[in-house]
């Protein structure tokens, strides 16, 4: 039992991608992570309390960076450093608060606010004659609001800079503000916020006024990297990942600089009834990119699209299981892909076989006989299926797939009428708008 | 016999004008051989048949003549011994024992003449010294290769045995001397060096015969005061520019200058050569009176070369002298070598660096003007530079605050005021070391181009490249060091084309290093040489998606038809390199793409730039025809065309024939490989094909059994070719190639067979194509899904159940009448919206509609018009497109491609 968990675990970290993501994520953004593999158990614990604590030190959640300290160490005491940090952070809070003053005031009157929003009045130049708001102010909003965020008050910051970005002109504050309001969405779970954030930064990102290319395809990335929250989380999220993946600049930003995010393409390909079409552009990626990045998740869809590998793909399907249930992004959609993933297999199965042994076949979906029969017939019952099951021999028959030539030809010529039919309608209706453009070019001189 | 004999002379003189490197080598010996064979061409040939130029002299200088016929027969006669006896050193040396026993035997047969045996009398030396010299080289290599056993191969060292042995009899005879010389070598190698001086300044020589007529020969043979400070630099050995440049020298040269112009010129004075001193001043003859300053200069060459020198020259004469010696630069009548030894003759006496600098860069730059009559540098001359630019090198780096400048002034102009900046921190040189070492690299490669590769001369040349790289990496650390960093990336680059191309060392972090400094601060083309070189680097050592990845987001296949030649050149050896490693990484499809198109034209050979096609037909000009000589590249850079032949080939084949055996009833199949389509269909004509004789024949036949099923013959045949010797791995390919064919036999056969079969089973087809069941399962599987098989799997039985015969004639037909008739409404469709734009309305529709399909035919075209606007020199690489919008976010190629990233 022992070794089966340690293999687990080898095979968890092995395929783990927690730190290749962390790479292009937020501090904060990697805390649910870790708090993730902690709870699956895949790394020891002091080990994930000292990135956590490693991270928290880098944030202004002084005191959470002491429980943790605490928690690793075993002590209650704290290094002065820590004491120090924390008396810093607090002064510098107070800075920050005195600085805006003035507006947090005017926010804290939510009241003034809404009727503000409602008069299209809450803008920087209605503010700044009414109600004493400065520029010094509103920059001092968004330090406030990044003070805050780095603190873990992401609520607030949400809140701060939802409001910042309405009295701001500067672009490039804009831009980092969206960020900040996703990070902040993203950490308050607000995923419709969140999703909107992420199209907004989308379109800042492809409109070019964004420097250089090579900055592009890094925010492009981050995005990427950002929006996996959204996308796993937010009930349309798997159609939008599709949508924002396979557009061309994102697909070339994937093959460039983080292939690895094709796991979660594929998943959520895989996990997407509506979204088949796209599957043959994405096993071309997969292919093209095997030799930067593969994991199980990849090598199954290799295996059953590229080499027809029914006993492989099954294979893989196994160790799929064990990185879906270690993935953060991925653990939630691991039924589904499971069950999709059974489906994609016995359609490929179905399309090159005429017969099949029901036995070998509840084998390789991994089900007992009968439940497989009844998958089958639950199957061919909604009309996904041409087929029958013969049920002496156990066996399914294939209804046959090919058509005859007759039927070919018959396909083939069936719309030449229609479209005989439409060209000459076509060219009646022409010559008719003709004639009448004429007439009314002929009538607009007597008509003055 | 005397006639013959300056006849054979005249061979050696103009074979001067060959570069090979014996006659440079022996430049100075030779100059003075054809020198003497032309002043006595006349006397010589007088006693046969009198020649027209020197009729006139005859009557006066009979006496004269004579005396100098003597001398210079015994000169030549030893300079032919001297020939032999270097070669001998060479050849031992090389330990080429073959050569050795040869070059022997003609020195004992040049020996026992009674010609030479009397001159040797004469001498009144007893055995010629250079002579002992030979004999004792080659008792020590023999000594020595006795004593280390070296590998030699076995008919070298069969040589070696018989060559010991001779030498061995042979030296008994000599044993007195041969003691006497082991004594005492270092006299042997004076007076070497003095014959070498002595016919290094040919003036002194010349002057013997005329003003000291009477003198013995032997003292010819003294050591004559000698000019010569670097000895390994012929002064001269140009004969064409010779004649006429001496007229510049100073006027202790004067007789013999115009002895030479009589001689050479053709002119009326010859008759009256004798009296020349009188005419001293005539005008026009190039005789300008010289400035006085000038004449220490000039009078260097008489002086002895002793470290101590009785007079010292101020900064100020060395410029002045030096601006003299630079005026008459470039000028008809100057001698580039003797204005070339004087400069060396300053150089002593420059004391401060920036001096040295100067003169130095100056002298090279005349040594750089010896090329002007022939098509590069001699070796040693190229030496000479080399050795020079690491001094001027080292005095950079010795002196941070002199530096090259092309646009300084020349210090020469710099006259005073030049002293009141002395204290000021930098000190400008005109001159570009850049320049020069770009220049020397150049020599460098001419000189491999004229060389026949598979000479020893051809491996020793390319043993210099090591110290011609030494000094680009030490010009480059300067260069970076002083932050021109442009002229590093100049450097860097020259460096690269050294390496790149070299399969057995592993030069990647070098490379890597190199290219950052290209990338950063080189220009287009320098970036995209680059590019090209590093990819060719990779694929080379078979790191082939990095290579393609290098390639395709480069975009130099759109950009690389606006390059110039020798960069388009480079392109397709970096293409033909990439196909190479896609056939070996088992892409054959990428590998195909890669080659099919330089194989298109049939002008391989040009656009690799490794030699010339023989057309009958050729359209060439002479002009076209000289620059495509002068794109050659040497011989070590090429890449094996048989190899290169034999996996295009094979590529098409594993391509082509399931794709001809899957569109048999399809008259608009598509076709992949036009070149292999056209060998088959030619082989496929013959009425009696013999037994293949060569790889193309030997890859047709292969694929015919391939189209048959037979693929053991097929593999037999392909693995039985000779190249993949050349090939590395080539058990790995092999075994790659096998299975290629098992697999591609297999999916011919069921294009081929299925329609005569209801079924077949897993295993018969397991067994007759050895393969295991579920790679085939596997293959078969593609197959129908893709549907080139209308069949499929009864899985309970392990049998593929075919759906559908082949449809008959009637059947067949009836679809193509079906497609007829779709193809008639779609055309009458077309007519229709064609026909539109006359009716006066809709037309921006139409516009869009237009452009809509112009934007495709673009995306698609553009191989296809690549092909065509390339002409020559461009390769496309078709397939690979999906892949070449991938961005790139480390490297900055350049700033276009860094925008196409963005999309």
């Amino acid at each position: 039992m022992e070794t089966t968990s340690d293999n687990n675990s080898v095979s968890a970290r092995q395929y783990d991608l927690t730190k290749t993501v962390s790479q292009s994520l937020d501090k904060h953004l990697i805390f649910p992570l870790v708090e993730f593999l902690g709870a699956r158990g895949v790394y020891g614990e002091d080990e994930l309390l000292k990135a956590k604590l490693d991270l928290a030190s880098k944030t202004n959640m002084a005191d959470f960076a002491a429980d943790v300290y605490k928690n690793l160490y075993k002590t209650t005491e704290i290094p002065a450093e820590m004491t120090q940090r924390r008396t810093q952070v607090l002064n510098q809070l107070k800075q920050l608060q005195a600085e805006c003053l003035p507006i947090l005031q005017l926010l804290e009157n939510q009241n003034l606010v809404k009727q503000l929003r409602a008069d299209k009045n809450f803008t920087f130049a209605y503010l700044e004659q009414n109600h004493q708001v400065t520029q010094e102010s509103v920059d001092a909003l968004y330090r406030f609001a990044k003070f805050q965020f780095d603190c873990g008050n992401y609520a607030g910051a949400h809140e701060y800079l939802y409001q910042f970005r309405a009295l701001n002109s500067n672009p490039e504050k804009n831009f980092s503000a969206l960020w900040g309001k996703l990070a902040s969405g993203i950490l308050t779970q607000n995923w419709d916020e969140a999703m909107k954030d992420v199209l907004h930064l989308r379109e800042f990102i492809d409109s070019k006024s964004l420097t250089t290319p090579l900055k592009q395809l890094q925010q492009r990335t981050w995005l990427m990297h950002w929006s996996l929250f959204v996308f796993f989380n937010h009930s349309n999220g798997k159609t939008g990942i599709i949508d924002l993946f396979f557009q061309e600049r994102y697909m070339n930003a994937i093959q460039t600089t983080c292939p690895h995010i094709l796991r979660y393409l594929t998943t959520a390909v895989i996990c997407n009834k509506r979204r088949r079409n796209v599957l043959k552009d994405l096993v071309k990626v997969i292919q093209q990119e095997s030799y930067t990045y593969r994991d199980p998740i990849t090598e199954f869809l290799e295996a059953l699209y590229v080499n027809f590998d029914f006993e492989g793909a099954q294979v893989k399907l196994r160790e799929c299981d064990q990185v879906l249930q270690n993935d953060f992004f991925l653990v939630a959609c691991r039924d589904e892909f499971m069950e999709n993933a059974r489906l994609f297999i016995f359609e490929t199965f179905c399309r090159i076989h005429q017969r099949i042994d029901i036995g070998m076949l509840a084998e390789k979906l991994n089900m007992d006989k009968d439940a497989a029969e009844r998958w089958i017939v639950n199957l061919i019952r909604n009309a996904r299926l041409d087929a029958k099951i013969d049920s002496k021999a156990n066996q399914i028959i294939m209804g046959s797939q090919t058509p005859s030539v007759y039927q070919k030809i018959i396909e083939k010529t069936k719309g030449l009428t229609f479209r005989s039919y439409m060209l000459a309608n076509n060219l009646k209706g022409e010559t008719q708008g003709y004639m009448e453009e004429e007439d009314v070019e002929e009538n607009q001189p007597t008509a003055f | 016999s005397k006639h013959r004999m300056s006849s054979k002379f005249y061979a050696a003189g103009s074979s001067s004008e060959d570069e090979s490197e014996e006659e440079r080598q022996n430049s100075e010996s030779e100059e003075e051989v054809s020198n003497d064979s032309a002043s006595q061409s006349g006397s010589d040939s007088e006693e046969e048949q009198v020649p027209s130029r020197f009729a006139r002299g005859e009557s006066e200088g009979e006496e004269e003549e004579v005396k100098r016929v003597a001398r210079s027969v015994k000169d030549r006669r030893f300079d032919e011994l001297n020939e032999s006896v270097r070669k001998i050193k060479v050849a031992t040396n090389a330990n080429d024992w073959a050569a050795v026993s040869n070059e022997f035997d003609k020195l004992n047969k040049q020996m026992s003449t009674p010609k030479v045996q009397e001159l040797i009398k004469k001498d009144g030396k007893g055995t010629p010294r250079f002579y002992l010299q030979a004999l004792v080289a080659i008792e020590d290599q023999v000594a020595e290769v006795d004593a280390k056993k070296p590998k030699l191969n076995p008919t070298n060292s069969k040589n070696f045995k018989a060559m010991k042995q001779t030498i061995k009899k042979h030296n008994k005879n000599y044993e007195k001397d041969i003691q006497e010389y082991r004594k005492n070598p270092v006299e042997a190698i004076e007076s070497k060096s003095d014959s070498e001086s002595e016919q290094s300044s040919d003036e002194e020589k010349d002057i013997v015969p005329v003003k000291e007529k009477e003198k013995a020969k032997g003292d010819t043979k003294k050591p004559v005061a000698k000019p010569v400070v670097n000895s390994s630099i012929p002064s001269k050995w140009l004969a064409k520019p010779k004649a006429k440049d001496e007229e510049s020298s100073s006027d202790s040269e004067d007789i013999n200058d115009n002895m030479d112009d009589s001689e050479s010129d053709d002119e009326p004075s010859a008759n009256d050569w004798v009296a020349v001193p009188a005419k001293g001043g005539k005008p026009g003859k190039g005789q300008k009176p010289q400035p006085a300053k000038v004449v220490p200069v000039a009078a260097q060459p008489v002086k002895p070369v002793e470290p101590e020198k009785p007079k010292e020259l101020s900064p100020e004469d060395i410029k002045k002298a030096m601006k003299e010696i630079l005026s008459l630069r470039g000028k008809r009548a100057t001698d580039p070598a003797k204005q070339e030894e004087k400069l060396r003759e300053l150089l002593p006496h420059a004391k401060d660096a920036e001096l040295q600098v100067d003169v130095l860069m100056n002298l090279i730059s005349f040594q750089f003007d010896s090329t002007r009559a022939v098509s590069h540098l001699t070796f040693d001359k190229w030496k000479a530079v080399l050795t020079n630019l690491n001094t001027v090198l080292t005095l950079l780096e010795k002196n941070p605050n002199v530096s090259l400048h092309e646009e300084a002034t020349p210090l020469v102009d710099v006259q005073n005021q030049d002293d009141q900046d002395e204290e000021s921190e930098t000190k400008l040189v005109s001159g570009s070391l850049l320049a020069y070492i770009q220049r020397v690299d150049d020599e460098f490669l001419k000189s491999l181009q004229s060389l026949d590769p598979h000479t020893q001369e051809y491996v020793q040349r390319l043993q210099d490249e090591g110290t011609l790289m030494d000094l680009a990496e030490r010009a480059q650390a300067y260069y970076t060091k002083t932050g021109n960093m442009r002229a590093a990336a100049r450097i860097a680059i020259r460096r690269v084309e050294h390496i790149y191309y070299k399969p057995e060392v592993d030069n990647k972090e070098q490379l890597d290093k190199l290219s950052q400094t290209v990338y950063a601060n080189g220009d287009e083309r320098m970036k995209t040489r680059m590019i090209l070189c590093h990819t060719y680097y990779l694929a080379l050592h078979d790191q082939f998606y990095e290579a393609r990845d290098m390639m395709l987001m480069s975009h130099l296949q759109d950009s690389i038809i606006n390059a110039d030649v020798p960069t388009q050149i480079l392109f397709n050896r970096t293409m033909v390199q990439l196909g190479l490693c896609a056939f070996r990484n088992n892409t054959i499809k990428q590998a195909h793409s890669c080659l099919s198109e330089i194989y298109a034209g049939g002008k391989i050979k040009e656009l690799l730039a490794q030699g010339v096609t023989n057309t009958r037909y050729s359209d060439k000009t002479v002009e076209q025809e000289k620059l495509e000589r002068k794109r050659q590249l040497p011989y070590h850079m090429h890449i094996n065309l048989e190899l290169l032949e034999a996996v295009h080939l094979i590529c098409a084949m594993l391509l082509e024939v399931p794709n001809m055996a899957a569109s048999i009833n399809d008259p608009r199949g598509k076709l992949i490989s036009r070149t292999f389509r056209r060998l088959y269909e030619i082989h496929e004509r013959q009425i009696f094909s013999g037994p293949p004789e060569n790889t193309r024949e030997v890859i047709i036949t292969a694929a015919k059994s391939l189209s048959k099923g037979d693929w053991k013959r097929c593999e037999e045949l392909i693995l039985g070719l000779n190249v993949w010797n050349l090939m590395s791995k080539s058990d790995q390919v092999k075994a790659m190639i096998r299975r290629r064919i098992q697999e591609e036999g297999l999916r011919t056969y069921l294009f081929t067979y299925s329609g005569y079969y209801d079924s077949m089973s897993l295993e018969m087809l397991s067994l007759l194509f050895e393969m295991p069941k579920n790679t085939v399962h596997s293959i078969v599987s593609k197959m129908m899904i893709s549907e080139e098989l209308h069949a499929s799997w009864d899985q309970p039985s392990g049998a593929i159940v075919m759906h559908r015969a082949e449809p008959t004639r009637l059947q067949f037909l009836a679809m193509q009448l079906a497609d007829k008739a779709a193809t008639f409404v779609e055309n009458n469709e077309r007519l229709l919206d064609a026909g539109r734009p006359s009716f006066g309305y809709r037309k921006e529709g139409d516009n869009k509609r237009d452009q809509s399909k112009d934007g495709r035919r673009d995306n698609k075209g553009q191989d296809r018009s690549k092909g065509q606007n390339a002409g020559r020199e461009n390769k496309g690489w078709s397939s690979q497109r999906d892949k070449s919008n991938k961005g790139q976010s480390t490297q900055n190629y350049t700033p276009r491609q860094r925008t196409q990233a963005a999309h």
